[in-house]
């Protein structure tokens, strides 16, 4: 996916955000954007998405689904209506049981959903409630999957399964903003984007990123995220 | 069509659920209206009031309901936006009028609640045939739906932070409801009148009740059809610049 000469403004900001800004983001496999707080990471997001408007090109416009930091469900409904509720919308069903879930989702998905499908969200952690909305919005079948902060506020162990869902389709795109390095290690490949005073600062594969030394600039930006 | 329908249908019924989540809000919601009908229409309680008398004196609190319930589900899917939900399940559905129209059946439905027990208040209270208020008051809801989202779509196009959607929606429903009161003083009630049917949401609901009390739709017609499509065309609009992502940046 190329991202070519995308300039943004803020509604009534008098100089543009980012401009003329310029990266690519390989298909097929995970991109992560890293930046401090206040970078532009969640501006630039939705500018891919398709949510704000800009100057520039991105070529090719990829079938997109976006996954939030948080999001609050009614506590009182059960995992099998969250499930009802984003596989109907997306299958077209409009009843699920756990006998049809088996064709419908991917393995580890299965094995996490099925002893808690009756369960209510209030009966959940919050981890497990965020793990519930992002294992099934990740069964939704498109192009470019962008995980806004998909592992805070989760523990590794739920963390692997997500990332394990993640590999279980290796045909998208995806692109996940992150402040934990640890992300980094659960793909073969990636690209890591840093951004930083309103530009792609730098944009480096796993091998570069590895054998970046400490001292760099672009690791020492990382320990500060 | 057929996804986008069942997609309309898992909404309605996840809202349906929110909303029976919280039984005191909508005993709230339900009985307040009827209370505020008791307390102001008492010195009319078991006499027998013509259906012309019931026009005049009941359908000002019916044209409040609906406008303010609408103007309730309105704001709803204004704090939806505000906490990011917006944003992530519209690249779930086909487009994003999936949660106004499951928003606008779950309003149906509940403004249908409404009124069926006023219809029952009011055959206890004002000695009116049940039946005969009550299809004309359900009449009335399906023929103002369309004008009335649109006078309050437009605030969908408007980024408003969480904390002033509420004050918005206040304000907006008390200036409605205060300028269609002006609008009914200074005008008398006649079905022919465009320019009032269009701009006070209190005077074309009098008149749709109106209408089906006496029947002359053919003067009534005209009057509505701009209505409808005029604040039809205003509902559009407004969705075509709809506002999906929060106001502050999640």
């Amino acid at each position: 996916m190329d991202i070519e000469q995308l300039t943004y403004t803020f509604p009534k900001a008098l100089q543009p955000f980012f401009k003329d800004l310029s990266f690519q983001l390989p298909e097929h496999q995970v991109n992560f954007l890293i930046g401090q707080n206040g970078a532009g990471k969640t501006t630039l997001v939705d500018i891919l998405l398709g949510l704000r408007p800009f100057k520039g090109h991105i070529t090719p416009t990829l079938t997109n689904i976006y996954l939030n930091q948080q999001l609050p469900m009614l506590t009182s409904i059960r995992v099998c209506d969250v499930a009802v509720l984003v596989l109907g919308i997306e299958t077209g069903r409009r009843r699920l049981t756990l006998a049809d879930l088996a064709s419908l989702v991917d393995g580890p998905t299965l094995a996490f959903l099925t002893p808690i499908w009756e369960r209510h969200y209030r009966e959940l952690s919050g981890g497990q409630r965020k793990l519930v909305q992002l294992l099934l919005f990740l069964q939704v079948d498109r192009e470019l999957v962008v995980l806004d902060e998909p592992t805070a506020m989760i523990d590794r162990e739920h963390a692997a399964t997500l990332f394990t869902v993640m590999r279980a389709h290796p045909d998208r795109t995806y692109l996940m903003i992150t402040h934990d390095v640890r992300d980094l290690a659960a793909f073969p490949a990636y690209q890591v984007l840093w951004l930083a005073d309103h530009q792609i600062k730098a944009s480096v594969d796993r091998a570069t990123f590895e054998a970046a030394l400490p001292q760099s600039a672009f690791m020492q930006a990382f320990q500060t995220v | 069509m057929r996804k986008y329908n069942v997609q309309v249908w898992l909404y309605t019924r996840y809202f349906v659920k929110v909303m029976l989540d919280n039984v005191s809000v909508l005993l709230y919601t339900v009985g307040l209206p009827i209370l505020f009908l008791g307390l102001n229409l008492k010195s009319y309680f078991f006499k027998t009031v013509s259906l012309a008398q019931y026009t005049k004196l009941v359908l000002p609190f019916i044209a409040w309901i609906i406008v303010a319930n609408t103007m309730v589900m309105v704001s709803e899917v204004a704090l939806l936006r505000e906490q990011g939900y917006l944003k992530q399940y519209a690249s779930l559905v086909v487009n994003p009028s999936v949660f106004i129209i499951s928003k606008a059946v779950v309003n149906l439905m509940l403004v249908g609640v409404i009124l069926g027990l006023v219809a029952a208040v009011s055959a206890l209270l004002f000695r009116v045939a049940f039946v005969a208020v009550l299809w004309r008051l359900w009449s009335v809801l399906l023929l103002v739906s369309v004008p009335i989202w649109g006078y309050c779509l437009p605030i969908l196009s408007f980024r408003l932070r969480y904390q002033t959607v509420s004050g918005i929606i206040n304000v907006v429903t008390l200036v409605v409801m205060i300028g269609s009161v002006a609008i009914g003083h200074a005008l008398h009630l006649t079905i022919t009148n465009v320019a009032a049917n269009v701009l006070s949401p209190v005077y074309l609901v009098m008149n749709c009740f109106n209408v089906l009390v006496i029947g002359d739709w053919r003067n009534f017609l005209p009057g509505y059809l701009v209505a409808c499509l005029g604040l039809g065309l205003v509902g559009w609009l407004s969705y075509r610049h709809l506002q999906l992502l929060p106001a502050e940046g999640l």
